[in-house]
């Protein structure tokens, strides 16, 4: 079995009895998507923060393993190493756009940002590479110069998704990336996702209440409830043969569109 | 060669929403599979025969006895395997083909068909060839190749979703009622191709209620009775 | 009627206060374009008036300094006469409007055209000592930008200009990068003026009166425009020559001079224009 890209043990947050996340074990392996389900409160976006170095936890370690094939541990890095992983090696997407994004900064302009951040010096390179970014996820390369203050909701993400992925990142970090968004956008922005991610072999932590998201992109999943796992496997798994009673209570919740 | 060990496997559905209520399903279930063989599972609804095919795939659990998958590397137990591991076999050694295709929007047909083979890291010109193949013999037209599968009929459908599962010739092949949407001409076209998987060394397991069909394909038939 | 010079300390400023903004001058000059708080003082006029520059002139300046104040170029506009005068009545020093004359150059949005020496001190009013505000408000986050060298958003401004005009846009307070480390706001002087700043032999002095930030460039310190590969920084040029001397390789002011709108360009530093102008008549 080849070595996870990040792997995190008796990783501890707690704000209060019950809310944060307590003792979490896990493994992420490169080209896989990880999905941690539960409902608002459970803890899994403090999960998400500590795993992607935006917070530092009370308790545990986190091992990632970089481009160069050496392991640091997140908890004890200093802060500009964490700060340049964030530009590097991993993406966060955010659940609001807004939040990862510069609106008023055109579209070249906030996909070339992590370039330039990194020594790219050569405009016309960084406008090219711009362009093919906005191609892949299927923003017209026409409005380059447009500002994001002016796209649609999943257009906005679409541009976070370009953004974080111009650095070749190895892990990526999503929240609820399709929170707020019609249906239908949903689904293209999900498909682009997926593509993105097989086409890459980007490993990918994603955070979602929305069951019907986690199936259709993870391949395993943990469910947390009062900031534990209760269960985990692969998705198919844990959502067609479900354990846990609180597993089978989320299931049993999905509704049935067809 | 084996491909397939079942011992000694039970699995119990426990409904927690239901006040506990236990359903046992399987009781110390044993057999073996090997490659050539196909298998089919029949007994009555309720029997446990798709509980069973779904815990050879890794989509259910079982709760005791070991299920192993034989490789041309390794012996990996399924009940034990991390599930890591699991999604290595699905790529390299088990097909699952379901009785319905699970639609995902806006992904056409042809990419659907072709994904498990870019998966694999096979060559572009190749999957080119392969996908056309097996589309032609499915008998699905041209038309529908870079259209969505979202609008076609069930048994359009269905015969996507088998294009997808066989496209592998995968070592171990599972169907849960591949043909029940499908009509006498597109059942013997499955009957074909389970004989030429078989005729190239896979062994297949699965649940058909097409008696004309099992009897054309099945090398060897294991009864399951309901244990309620 | 209050005797004008036993009011006030020597240039105003007490010793106390003029220690404090010395030791924050050192700290700039020891790293060179880091900005440096420090305890800026109520003084005689608004902010957005000098201020900064005037507590870094009261700082440094002492009983044998002669001093030249110029805004925008010119050492006769009110604010240059007023800050002449406030040094002349406080310190009682020497002023003078001749560049190579003075030891200490207080100065608004402009370099003087005559080349510096050593010895010199060039002392800059800045109004956002911040180049990174533009994009980022919050101080505690630009702190770190700069403490990490992120300034990846630097490059991003100027890219956005060059998608938006075809060429980068920003005339004036052209950000640099001094000593290979720190972005630096220069100040509003016109971008013209940025190739002064570089392995100048003066020692270069910057203070925000509002903002209570001091930074410095030691002299011989490298000074580099930032730019892109493929869209290197220019300076700007005129069509026309200076119309009172006939200068081609200066700053050039635009002056309208009738209701028609006829206009006409001027050299913007005074004194090197009048100096040329006498040397080409006398």
């Amino acid at each position: 079995m080849v070595d996870p890209i990040l792997s995190a043990q008796n990783l501890t947050k707690s704000y209060a009895p019950e809310q944060g996340c307590f003792s979490i074990e896990l493994d992420v392996w490169p080209g896989e998507v990880l999905g941690i389900v539960g409902e608002s409160g459970s803890g899994k976006s403090t999960l998400l923060r500590l795993l992607s170095g935006q917070e530092y936890p009370d308790n545990g370690s986190i091992q990632f393993k970089t481009r160069d094939h050496e392991s640091i541990d997140l908890t004890e890095a200093t802060e500009s190493t964490l700060r340049y992983l964030g530009r590097t090696e991993f993406g966060i997407i955010h659940q609001n756009p807004r939040d990862g994004l510069r609106l008023r900064i055109s579209a070249g302009g906030n996909i070339g940002e992590r370039l330039m951040g990194i020594g790219q010096r050569h405009y016309g390179d960084i406008r090219s590479i711009a362009s093919q970014w906005m191609r892949e996820v299927e923003i017209d390369p026409g409005r380059i110069d447009d500002k994001p203050l002016n796209f649609s909701g999943g257009m906005q993400q679409r541009l976070q998704i370009a953004r974080n992925l111009v650095t070749n990142p190895r892990l990526i970090f999503m929240d609820e990336p399709t929170g707020g968004l019609d249906v239908s956008v949903q689904a293209k922005l999900l498909d682009t996702l997926k593509g993105l991610v097989q086409e890459l072999g980007i490993a990918v932590i994603i955070v979602t209440h929305d069951m019907g998201v986690a199936r259709l992109l993870a391949d395993r999943l943990l469910v947390m409830k009062n900031g534990q796992v209760i269960e985990s496997g692969l998705t198919d798994q844990v959502l067609d043969d479900p354990h846990a009673a609180y597993t089978q209570q989320l299931v049993a919740s999905i509704l049935q569109v067809n | 060669m084996r491909r397939i060990t079942v011992t000694q496997v039970s699995k119990t559905f426990v409904l927690h929403n239901q006040g506990g209520t236990q359903l046992p399903v399987l009781n110390q279930m044993s057999f073996h599979v090997d490659a050539g063989e196909c298998v089919v599972l029949y007994g009555q609804s309720g029997c446990g025969k798709s509980t069973l095919l779904k815990m050879l795939f890794g989509n259910y659990l079982a709760d005791s006895g070991s299920i192993e998958i034989h490789t041309d590397q390794e012996v990996v137990d399924l009940v034990q395997a991390h599930p890591h591991d699991v999604l290595t076999l699905r790529r390299q050694t088990l097909s699952f083909v379901s009785q319905f295709l699970r639609v995902i929007p806006r992904v056409s047909t042809w990419d659907l068909v072709s994904d498990p083979l870019k998966r694999n890291g096979i060559d572009p010109s190749e999957i080119e060839d392969r996908v056309t193949q097996i589309l032609h013999r499915l008998n699905l037209p041209e038309s529908l190749w870079q259209l969505a599968p979202a609008t076609f009929s069930g048994g359009e459908q269905q015969r996507v979703n088998i294009a997808r599962s066989l496209i592998l010739d995968s070592p171990i092949i599972l169907l849960d009622e591949p043909t029940a949407s499908l009509d006498a001409n597109n059942r013997e076209v499955v009957a074909e191709l389970i004989s030429e998987a078989r005729a190239r060394g896979a062994a297949l397991v699965g649940i058909f209620h097409d008696d004309h069909l099992r009897a054309q394909i099945a090398s060897r038939l294991i009864h399951l009775e309901a244990l309620t | 009627m209050i005797p004008e010079s036993d009011t006030y300390n020597f240039a105003y400023l007490d010793e106390q206060t003029k220690r404090m903004i010395r030791r924050g001058l050192l700290k700039a000059v020891s790293v060179p374009g880091l900005q440096i708080p420090f305890g800026g003082r109520e003084m005689p006029l608004p902010y957005g008036w000098g201020t900064g520059g005037i507590q870094v002139t009261a700082a440094v300046i002492g009983e044998d300094d002669c001093l030249k104040v110029i805004d925008q170029g010119a050492d006769d506009t009110t604010n240059a006469v007023s800050i002449r005068r406030f040094f002349a009545k406080t310190a009682s020093v020497a002023t003078t409007e001749v560049t190579e004359d003075a030891t200490l150059i207080q100065t608004r949005h402009r370099i003087p055209e005559t080349p510096l020496v050593a010895g010199q001190i060039l002392i800059y009013q800045v109004p956002i000592p911040e180049p990174l505000r533009f994009i980022e408000p919050r101080e505690t986050e630009t702190r770190k930008m700069h403490a990490l060298s992120e300034y990846g958003v630097m490059h991003v401004k100027l890219y956005e200009d060059i998608a938006q005009f075809g060429q980068i846009a920003t005339a004036y307070a052209y950000p640099v990068l001094v000593n290979g480390r720190y972005v630096m706001d220069p100040s509003p002087i016109p971008k013209f003026d940025n190739p002064k700043m570089h392995q100048n032999p003066a020692l270069q002095l910057f203070g925000a009166g509002r903002e209570k930030r001091l930074y410095a460039v030691p002299p011989y310190t490298d000074v580099e425009s930032l730019d892109f590969e493929d869209h290197r920084f220019e300076v700007q040029s005129w069509d026309e020559n200076c119309a009172l001397c006939g200068s081609n390789d200066t700053f050039l002011d635009e002056v309208i001079v009738d209701d028609a709108g006829s206009r006409m360009f001027v050299c913007s530093d005074t004194h090197f224009c009048n100096r040329r102008q006498e040397l080409s008549n006398g």
